[in-house]
């Protein structure tokens, strides 16, 4: 069944539709959140039904002109994962174990501080740019970072690369970020 | 800018910079491992099975229905009393007007009559007098 299809039988509140694109997307919507979450299987679970539930009122706002299914789904998965994981650590305030990423474990503490969870708009447009202007490889190390939330050591497998290698990269890509970031807010006051 | 930063940044990355399968051949090429103990452990898809809703998100889709259906009967509902309580409110308001416009003609007609009169009695008192010094008048030359 195409994505058409299955966009088209949500459209018209057909469980369906939401049967076939679980059928089609849970293995990755859970790899997504597993990745953010660590192993709380109960957390995954209502991370992933969470996910489905989402889409699956806001259904009239996807357009596959724009994005695909999956792509909407993974933006949706990723930000539910963060919400959760930034609520557990508010409510809860327990250490996260090692079975979360490292990235992960530092959102979860640094997200308290308010400063660090205003964004603007005109900061996302920066990021978008300074994106753009990456090489391809640097590109996807920043997605696996900061997009999923991936310890170095999956990144690692999965491009190929070492542990410090991927460490050093990110390290040099953090520091270029930054002074970028900085530079531009300078020039954002004037 | 900290890590936390780059991570909420990343919230407005273009859906363009997604469209990629970079999670999929991860997927593909089993380097998901943790993921794999995961699918096992939460009893995941296997290959051929059939997805079954599961009972939480089935009550949540029927919740959803259930909800949107409630406000459309409330919203209907709310409608129609709404208007019958407008109508019978403009049916007093009416109701009202006519009884002030009434009340109202009929001060103005009194008014409008006792000017009349009082007009009359005025004019009849000035007449009187008038025939009066007339008649005083005459009544000198007489008595030369």
């Amino acid at each position: 069944m195409t994505d058409e299809d299955i966009l088209s039988l949500i459209k018209k509140k057909n469980d369906l539709g939401l049967s076939m694109m679980a059928e089609k997307y849970e293995k990755l919507l859970v790899y997504i959140v597993a990745g953010i979450l660590g192993s709380r299987s109960r957390d995954i679970e209502e991370c992933v039904n969470d996910t489905y539930l989402k889409f699956w009122r806001n259904v009239d706002s996807y357009d596959l002109e724009k994005a695909s299914l999956i792509t909407y789904l993974k933006v949706i998965a990723r930000n539910t994962a963060l919400n959760r994981l930034r609520d557990t650590k508010r409510h809860e305030d327990r250490t996260h174990g090692e079975d979360i990423s490292e990235i992960a474990g530092i959102y979860a503490d640094q997200s308290q501080n308010i400063e660090n969870q205003v964004v603007r708009k005109e900061d996302m447009a920066w990021m978008n740019q300074m994106i753009a202007s990456l090489a391809e490889r640097d590109r996807e190390l920043m997605i696996r970072k900061y997009f999923y939330l991936q310890s170095s050591k999956v990144i690692a497998k999965s491009m190929g690369m070492t542990v410090t290698a991927v460490d050093s990269k990110l390290s040099r890509l953090r520091t270029k970020f930054k002074l970028e970031f900085s530079e531009w807010e300078k020039e954002e006051r004037r | 800018m900290t890590d936390a930063m780059l991570v909420n940044l990343m919230s407005g990355l273009d859906l363009s910079y997604l469209e990629n399968d970079y999670l999929e051949e991860d997927l593909r090429q089993n380097r998901a491992i943790k993921s794999r103990k995961l699918l096992n452990r939460i009893g995941g898809l296997k290959e051929g099975s059939e997805f079954v809703i599961k009972d939480s998100l089935q009550d949540g889709i029927e919740q959803e229905i259930g909800w949107q259906s409630e406000i459309q009967e409330k919203e209907g509902s709310l409608y129609t009393d709404l208007s019958e309580k407008l109508e019978i409110k403009v049916d007093h308001v009416k109701k009202r007007i006519s009884r002030i416009r009434a009340i109202v003609t009929g001060i103005l007609t009194m008014a409008v009559v006792a000017v009349s009169v009082v007009a009359i009695i005025l004019k009849k008192k000035s007449s009187a007098k008038l025939l009066k010094k007339v008649e005083r008048a005459r009544t000198p030359q007489s008595a030369i």
